[in-house]
């Protein structure tokens, strides 16, 4: 089914926000590839569900599903970030997306951002960004082709265990 | 059960007798000190020139034409796993000397340290201008399938993957003329495909592009079948996407399997592709018995194969093929690389593309067919040398159609070229048993070797 007949709106329904929890933690088991700092708690399913909560209810969160015939097949959560000092605050951030594999090259991921992106606006946001690991290379590919550019570097680096009492 | 023959042990005595077992031999007359003028300075200068201008014509200048090479890095050598370059070196001769005794082409062993896919592909790159045809071997998955992906496009010489193509391409043969006995459309077929190595990703491939839907294959690797919404699937985009595609076009197969293995797999299957581990056991009668009426049971696991033909036939199967070469119907692919490599080298084929593969299956499958098949005889023997030729014209003629050849000839005369090239090699190797300058087999060998296979069941 092309992206354009697929609705994408706020989860509705209990079933709607379990389905979008389980994808949510398919998003997180992804980047677990990419470095050892996403890794996962143990059982992350309850957490997840709890996130999907906070994400519909919270003001400054933006959660919506692509639904096909019925059924959630795609996901996305951005939220507003604010720093008074620069011009192009707030800030839209698009910080989960997951399409199911079966929907997966035909736009839905595409159509998901620009729903998301009207909404952010409409929360008051000047830009909009991305957040994913910096191995992920077939992001970079994804959000270049959607007209994104580098901004932020992020570096990380563990804290060594403290020695003394 | 007679005495059980020790292969490795006969393999280790001839190898040190015969220290190897290809050399280089001139082929052309340098008697006197005056070829030597010729052949080397100061006459070589003249060709050598030549080719500084025009690096083409080291196809007509040299052995280029006709000389391959055989590469691995040893990653995966038979069923011995990760055993190292030399590790890999007498299985790379051995393939070099089929090459040259089935389809008179020279080839030599490249075995070397590049792991890296990128390094790999780099030397790929940098020895290009020594050789008319890349034909990769033992080199671990999923690895295996970038490289060959990438080095198709890199490279102005074809590129195979003997353990993808060759095995996929002798495979459909076998599935081709499996269907006609038992009277099915093999488009049309049903088939499960157990294990998702080398071999069962490129037959995926192929029966794809031979017009079988993806929706009537299913696929199972050592965790299960695969299907779009398995715990897995993300993390196979990234690590090995030709099982990811496989998994979302597939989408479980007919029946939407969303979980299970081998069992749920062959329910309803026409046919069975076994390239996994070696059984028995893998397969399990009971699990042939949930097939279609008349079902065909391709187990080529060595040395043992997923199931044994006579438990397959006992709990229904109409057709069975292993890759032994002491059971019938051998799924062999010994039967497919140097008949293709001979087609593309004679029209100077840029690559060897799916099509052309299909192609060289059907021309196999012909060939049988025309001697007249039956259960036990789907697919030709090694012995019947002359269906090299018939299968390397095949081949030929389709690069030709594809345009992807450098050179066009009809195909009586692809036939003749490939025959006469193939006869050639067969002679001089008859000569030299007769004269002796290839060494006879000391005695206590040579009794084993010559002595009729026991037909036998079980190992």
């Amino acid at each position: 089914m092309a992206a354009e007949k697929m609705a994408i709106r706020p989860p509705v329904s209990e079933e709607e926000l379990e389905r979008a929890a389980k994808f949510l933690v398919r998003f997180y088991r992804v980047n677990e590839e990419f470095d050892p700092l996403y890794t996962m708690v143990d059982d992350p399913e309850p957490v997840a569900r709890q996130l999907i909560q906070r994400y519909a209810e919270e003001e400054n969160s933006v959660l919506l599903v692509a639904v096909s015939e019925g059924c959630v097949v795609g996901l996305i959560h951005g939220e507003v970030r604010h720093n008074p000092i620069l011009r192009a605050s707030p800030l839209g951030v698009m910080m989960e997306l997951y399409v199911h594999p079966s929907y997966r090259r035909r736009g839905v991921a595409k159509r998901l951002i620009e729903e998301a992106a009207k909404k952010l606006r409409e929360k008051g946001a000047k830009a909009i960004a991305a957040e994913f690991p910096h191995l992920n290379e077939i992001a970079v590919s994804f959000y270049r082709d959607l007209g994104f550019r580098p901004l932020t570097s992020v570096y990380i680096k563990e804290l060594e265990e403290k020695v003394e009492r | 059960m007679g005495e059980k023959i020790d292969w490795y042990k006969i393999s280790e005595k001839l190898h040190r007798f015969y220290e190897g077992k290809i050399e280089v031999i001139l082929k052309v007359p340098a008697y006197t000190q005056k070829f030597f003028a010729v052949w080397y300075t100061p006459g070589v200068a003249g060709p050598s020139k030549i080719l500084a201008e025009n690096p083409d014509e080291s196809f007509h200048l040299t052995w280029r034409w006709n000389f391959i090479a055989v590469v691995s890095d040893g990653t995966r050598v038979l069923g011995l796993g990760n055993i190292g370059p030399e590790g890999a070196y007498p299985v790379m001769e051995g393939k070099a000397l089929l090459f040259k005794l089935l389809g008179g082409v020279d080839a030599v062993p490249l075995v070397h340290r590049a792991r890296e896919p990128e390094k790999f592909l780099e030397l790929l790159e940098l020895v290009e201008p020594s050789f008319g045809g890349i034909n990769l071997e033992d080199i671990e998955s999923p690895k295996c399938f970038y490289i060959l992906d990438e080095a198709r496009k890199r490279l102005n010489i074809p590129v195979w993957h003997d353990d993808q193509q060759g095995t996929a391409t002798v495979t459909l043969a076998g599935l081709i003329n499996a269907a006609k006995l038992v009277g099915k459309d093999l488009k049309n077929m049903r088939i499960a495909l157990i294990g998702a190595g080398a071999a069962n990703i490129a037959l995926y491939r192929l029966l794809k592009t031979y017009g079988i839907n993806p929706r009537n294959l299913v696929v199972v690797d050592s965790k299960g079948v695969l299907h779009p919404d398995r715990e897995d699937i993300d993390r196979l985009m990234i690590s090995n996407r030709w099982k990811y595609q496989i998994a979302v076009e597939t989408e479980g197969g007919w029946n939407d399997l969303r979980g299970g293995g081998i069992p749920e797999a062959m329910k309803g299957a026409d046919a069975v592709v076994a390239a996994s581990r070696p059984g028995p056991d893998v397969i399990k009668k009971e699990w042939v018995r949930l097939m279609e009426k008349d079902a065909i049971v391709f187990a080529e696991a060595n040395p043992v194969p997923e199931i044994w033909p006579w438990d397959a036939k006992e709990a229904g199967a109409k057709i069975v093929a292993t890759g032994r070469s002491d059971l019938p119907n051998q799924v062999n692919n010994s039967l497919v690389f140097p008949a293709v490599f001979r087609g593309v080298l004679d029209v100077r084929a840029k690559t060897i593309t799916d099509t052309m593969a299909i192609a060289a299956a059907e021309e196999l499958a012909r060939f049988a067919e025309e001697k007249g098949i039956h259960e036990d005889y789907i697919l030709p023997t090694m012995e019947e040398w002359e269906v090299y030729p018939r299968v390397a014209t095949a081949t030929a003629l389709q690069a030709i159609a594809e345009g992807l050849a450098r050179v066009k000839m009809s195909r009586d005369e692809l036939y003749e070229r490939a025959y006469n090239i193939i006869k050639s090699t067969i002679d001089k190797l008859e000569l030299f048993y007769k004269t002796g300058l290839i060494k006879p087999v000391p005695e206590d060998v040579r009794k084993i070797i010559e002595s009729k296979p026991e037909k036998k069941r079980g190992a």
